[in-house]
């Protein structure tokens, strides 16, 4: 029989003591910190995503000749219909891209649109995109419209941006793109899926 | 110093490593968390690729359009159950034994069960401007201990069509992350405050049932509110004040309790179909105005608790818990399903009254 001293028992309730304290600081800790490190993984709230898209849009597009009043003019960005989604650009604006900045307006009324390079209608704005193509021109206007359906890209928009999965996809109609004259890079093309606008009958 | 002193200052001492550890930990933390958690535009440097890769948290449920013009879904369709239950007597925080209230009271309702099923249809007439009607249907039922022989145990029960609630919403402000929505509405007495049923007061016909087994309130009843709702990142948090001002009395001379409710909610965007949900709801409630006289005994004695207006009102506190899933595709796309349950956590009662056990709230709604 091994003797087992004084000594060592107190260690040994000392150790687990410890342990005890350590096992608490953990759990108080992860309770703590539970909704911060969820942030850990890569996500990104639905309308920040969006905006940074539009950003990066911007700087994968060249609008043709004449499209800026002069070599400093700002790129406008238009967004109609979602509030949301105006308050997650309004960080953008300012921002220099191709030595232009940015200026980002909210369209309370789509007859609002005065010639800004680049019209984003968020949300169910997206479905009326055959009536803004008609209506207001942009078929042949040299602006860059983005919307967030499949159905916005058939019906003549640029781009759109659909939710996959919780992942943002990209479908572009090079068409809509040729037909207003702007040019987008093979980096944008190539990351996003190639739709052709509906014929109708 | 005795062993004992010694010991809790040892206590002590080891209490005070532990928070400076726990400090040292969550300040090595914090830079992680806060660098997960940069600004939209230090994201600007991210490669298309990159954004595609991310994980999106979907935008919540229930946006609000600030274009002046339409959205194409204008009306609002949801159906609310609620079950609650109430039980135990308390008198300010204490409870009271029933063996008490027995020589007080000849009839002593023992469990007061109430269903509510209400439907709720919205309109939006602008962005800003939304009217809603909301019908109701409530279920209810008592079992009662009493002295009166034949009577030693019984449960009455009443349901029908209760009040109508109508509502006018208006978003009064927005901000970045932040709205601010006030509601104007009227509660008119749809429902019954007739209802009777077979009580010890007479065992051959059916006598006028007590305040808490009517349907309706008898009165129009102004019920206004005041929501803040932010929304920032993945968590959704809304403040709510709310009134219920009882207008007059009802034509048995009574109106119920008027009541203030404070509320606080969080709601955490766990997955995207599903948001967990802690709230905390304050409730300050008056007793009842006048007295219907035919619930009184002709020699002036309250057969019951429940019979007296004194014994109403108070303040209480609940907590809960609950659980959103707003479903986003399928044969469900734009509906959202909701559950909560909680319980008091502070009840201070005019009593002799029955408290509040727990309830149970099932929501269920869609826009089209």
């Amino acid at each position: 029989m091994i003797p087992v001293s004084k000594d060592s028992s107190e260690n040994s309730f000392h150790l687990r003591f410890t342990f005890k304290r350590i096992i608490n600081c953990v759990v108080v800790l992860l309770v703590c910190n539970c909704f911060t490190w969820h942030g850990v993984s890569k996500d990104l709230d639905e309308y920040e995503a969006k905006a940074l898209l539009v950003y990066n849009f911007v700087k994968y597009t060249s609008w043709p000749e004449g499209s800026f009043d002069n070599e400093k003019s700002a790129i406008q960005i238009a967004v109609v219909g979602n509030s949301n989604f105006f308050d997650s650009f309004k960080n953008y604006q300012g921002k220099q891209v191709k030595g232009r900045a940015l200026k980002i307006v909210m369209l309370n009324m789509i007859t609002d649109f005065d010639g800004e390079h680049v019209l984003y209608l968020s949300g169910k704005w997206t479905a009326s995109t055959k009536f803004f193509m008609e209506n207001v021109g942009l078929k042949e206007k040299p602006i860059l419209t983005v919307g967030e359906s499949e159905d916005f890209v058939v019906n003549g928009g640029v781009i759109s941006i659909i939710n996959e999965n919780d992942h943002l996809a990209l479908l572009t109609n090079p068409d809509a793109a040729k037909n207003c004259q702007l040019f987008l890079s093979n980096n944008l093309v190539k990351l996003s899926r190639q739709v052709s606008t509906r014929k109708d009958k | 110093m005795s062993h004992r002193s010694a010991q809790i200052i040892e206590s002590m001492k080891n209490w005070r490593k532990e928070c400076l550890c726990l400090l040292a930990a969550q300040l090595l933390l914090y830079p992680i968390s806060s660098l997960t958690q940069s600004s939209p535009t230090d994201l600007t440097n991210l490669k298309l690729e990159d954004i595609l890769a991310m994980r999106i948290i979907p935008y919540a449920e229930g946006e609000i359009n600030m274009s002046p013009e339409l959205p194409q879904e204008r009306f609002r369709f949801a159906y609310h159950y609620v079950h609650s239950t109430f039980e135990d007597y308390q008198s300010g925080r204490t409870k009271v034994p029933t063996s008490q209230l027995q020589a007080q009271f000849p009839v002593l309702p023992l469990e007061i069960s109430q269903d509510a099923h209400l439907i709720s249809l919205g309109y939006i007439i602008n962005p800003r401007l939304s009217v809603d009607i909301q019908l109701s249907y409530v279920q209810q039922s008592t079992y009662h201990i009493s002295r009166v022989p034949g009577f030693d145990e019984f449960t009455i029960r009443s349901h029908g069509v209760g009040d109508t609630a109508i509502g006018i919403n208006y978003l009064l402000w927005r901000g970045e992350k932040d709205s601010l929505h006030l509601r104007g509405g009227l509660i008119l007495p749809t429902g019954s405050i007739n209802e009777k049923g077979r009580t010890p007061r007479d065992p051959n016909v059916d006598t006028l049932l007590p305040y808490t087994m009517q349907i309706g309130s008898g009165t129009v009843d102004f019920n206004p509110s005041l929501t803040h709702v932010r929304r920032s990142g993945k968590i959704e948090w809304v403040n709510q004040l709310q009134g219920t001002i009882r207008i007059g009395k009802n034509h048995h001379d009574y109106s119920l309790s008027h009541r203030a409710m404070a509320k606080t909610a969080f709601f955490y965007n766990l997955l995207p179909y599903l948001q967990p949900s802690v709230k905390l709801l304050g409730v300050y409630w008056t007793r009842l105005h006048g007295q219907d006289d035919d619930l009184v005994l002709p020699n002036g004695v309250y057969p019951a608790p429940v019979t007296n207006p004194s014994l109403f009102g108070g303040r209480k506190i609940d907590f809960l818990l609950g659980l959103r899933v707003p479903i986003k595709d399928g044969f469900f796309k734009g509906q959202q399903f909701e559950i909560e349950a909680g319980v008091p956590v502070y009840q201070d009662l005019n009593g002799p009254q029955p408290g509040e056990n727990w309830r149970i709230a099932t929501s269920w709604n869609f826009q089209f």
